[in-house]
C-alpha cells in the first residue's frame, strides 16, 4: 500500500504543479479531471480487476490511480493561492524562471500539500479496505469477508477495530511529520 | 473592485463574459481531446478490454432500451438521498451538541474517532449479517458515513465561533433559542457546508461501494455485472453514469450553497 501511495503522491503532486503553474494544461485537463474526479475511486476497482486482474498489481496500481487523483486537488489549490506578491517580489529581486517554481512557489505551497498527503492517506486506506473486500485472499479486507463467510461476528468486529486503530494511526503518524516540515511557519506566528 | 473598494459593473460584466467563454472552450477542447486520446487508443488496441466506440455505443442503446439504466439510476439516486439527508439532519444535531456541551463531548470522542478513521463500507458485511442485505442496512450504511462526516465538520464550526459573538449576543439579550439559532448555526454555516458536500462525496461512494459488494440493484450492481461478464463496455457506461450523477449532485449542491451563504460573498 504505501509503495502504491507514494507513486500516486508523486504523480499527482506533479500534474497538480502542471496544471497549476501552467494555465493551458489548466485549461485542457481541469473539466475531463472534475468528471473523473466525481466518480468514487472504488467504483474504479472493477474495471482495474478486469484490465489487470485480482494479483498484488492492480491493488497497487488502483491505489496509484486514487492517490493520484486526489493529490491533484490541494497541490493545484495550494499553487494557484500562492500571494502574486511573492512571486512579484521574487522576480524583482532577480530570479529566474526555474528558481520561481522551486524556491517560492513550491515553498510558499509545501504546507498544504503536505495537508493534502495527510488526508490523502486515508483515501488510500479506505481504497485498499474496499479493495480487498471485492476481490483478494489477504489483507483485512479479506479477513472481514471470511468472518463474514463463516458467521463470526466477533472477528469482524475484531477487523473493523482494526482498520479504525491503522486508520488512525496513520493520521497521528503523518501529523507528526507535518510538523516537523512546516514547524516554521508556526513559529513564525 | 478598484482603488475605493467599488466594483466596476461594466468590467466585472465583460469579466465575466469572458471567464464563462474560457470556461466553454476549455471544456470542449478538454472533453474533445480526451474522447479523440481514447478512440485513437482503443482503435489501435483492438481488444475487447478497450472497447471501440460502437460497442459502447450498442450496449449504451440496449441498456436503455431495456430500461436498466434508467431504474439503476433511480434506485441508487433514492438511497442516497434518503440517507443523505437523515444522515446530514442528525449529523449537524449531534455536531452542534458536541461543540456546545463539554460533556457530552467526552462521552462521544472516541467513537467519533473510531468511526471516522473507518470507511462506512468496512460495515457493509456486519451490517448484512445483523439486518441481512435489506435495503435497512443499506441506508444505514450511508446515514453512518455522511452523519460522522457532518459531524466533525459541524463540531469543529461549532468550537471555532468567536466567543465574542456568543458575549454580545449575551450583551443584546439574545434568549437561548435565538442564540442557537441567529448566532450559532450562522456562525457554523459555512463549515457545516463544507462537511456537508464532503459528505456528498462520501455518501456516493458508500452507496456504490454496498452496491458493488452485496445488491442486486443499482449502479454499483451494474458494475459487478459488467465485471462478470467482462463487458468492459458496461463498465464504461456504469462508470460515466456515475460521474454525471454525483457531477449533478454537486452542481446542485453548490448553487444551494451560493444562495445560503450570500451574505458571506
Amino acid at each position: 500500500m504505501l509503495a502504491g501511495y507514494a507513486v500516486g503522491a508523486v504523480i499527482g503532486i506533479i500534474i497538480g504543479i502542471i496544471m497549476g503553474y501552467l494555465r493551458i494544461f489548466d485549461l485542457l485537463i481541469s473539466p475531463v479531471y472534475n468528471f473523473l474526479r466525481a466518480i468514487p475511486p472504488i467504483a474504479f476497482v472493477t474495471l482495474f480487476i478486469l484490465w489487470f486482474g485480482i494479483g498484488e498489481f492492480s491493488k497497487i496500481l488502483i491505489i496509484v490511480f486514487a492517490v493520484a487523483m486526489v493529490m491533484i486537488i490541494p497541490t493545484y489549490h495550494a499553487i494557484k493561492d500562492v500571494p502574486v506578491v511573492y512571486v512579484r517580489a521574487a522576480l524583482m529581486l532577480g530570479a529566474r524562471r526555474i528558481h520561481l517554481l522551486s524556491k517560492v512557489v513550491l515553498r510558499a505551497a509545501l504546507p498544504r500539500i503536505l495537508e493534502g498527503l495527510r488526508s490523502t492517506l486515508q483515501v488510500a486506506w479506505a481504497v485498499i479496505i474496499a479493495a480487498e473486500l471485492i476481490a483478494s485472499i489477504r489483507g483485512i479486507g479479506y479477513y472481514i469477508i471470511y468472518a463474514d463467510w463463516t458467521y463470526n461476528l466477533a472477528a469482524m468486529i475484531f477487523g473493523i477495530l482494526n482498520i479504525a486503530l491503522v486508520g488512525f494511526c496513520l493520521d497521528v503518524i503523518a501529523s507528526k511529520i507535518i510538523f516537523k516540515y512546516t514547524g516554521w511557519m508556526r513559529r513564525v506566528e | 473592485m478598484d482603488e475605493e473598494g467599488r466594483i466596476d459593473v461594466s468590467r466585472l460584466k465583460a469579466y465575466l463574459r469572458r471567464i464563462s467563454w474560457i470556461n466553454a472552450a476549455s471544456f470542449l477542447a478538454s472533453f474533445g481531446l480526451f474522447i479523440a486520446l481514447y478512440l485513437i487508443i482503443s482503435y489501435i488496441a483492438k481488444s475487447e478490454f478497450i472497447p471501440y466506440y460502437p460497442e459502447l455505443y450498442h450496449w449504451f442503446l440496449r441498456y436503455v432500451r431495456e430500461g436498466w439504466l434508467q431504474s439503476s439510476i433511480i434506485i441508487s439516486v433514492q438511497r442516497w438521498i434518503k440517507g443523505y439527508i437523515a444522515g446530514s439532519i442528525v449529523g449537524i444535531m449531534i455536531g452542534i451538541v458536541m461543540g456546545l456541551s463539554r460533556k457530552i463531548e467526552e462521552i462521544l470522542t472516541i467513537p467519533v474517532v473510531i468511526f471516522r478513521f473507518t470507511p462506512a463500507f468496512a460495515f457493509t458485511s456486519l451490517f448484512c449479517l445483523l439486518f441481512g442485505a435489506t435495503e435497512f442496512s443499506r441506508f444505514l450504511l450511508i446515514f453512518m458515513a455522511v452523519t460522522m462526516i457532518t459531524i466533525v465538520f459541524t463540531y469543529h464550526g461549532v468550537r471555532d465561533i468567536p466567543a465574542k459573538y456568543i458575549e454580545a449576543a449575551q450583551v443584546l439579550g439574545a434568549s437561548n433559542l435565538k442564540m442557537l439559532r441567529k448566532v450559532i448555526l450562522q456562525a457554523a454555516l459555512p463549515h457545516i457546508f463544507d462537511g456537508l458536500r464532503v459528505g456528498i462525496a462520501a455518501g456516493w461512494t458508500t452507496i456504490i461501494a454496498s452496491e458493488i459488494l452485496a445488491a442486486t440493484d443499482g449502479l454499483g450492481y451494474l458494475l459487478i455485472t459488467g465485471r462478470q461478464f467482462a463487458n468492459v463496455a458496461v463498465l464504461f457506461i456504469a462508470l460515466a453514469t456515475i460521474g454525471v450523477i454525483v457531477s449533478i449532485t454537486d452542481i446542485i449542491f453548490l448553487s444551494v450553497r451560493r444562495y445560503v451563504l450570500r451574505w458571506m460573498a
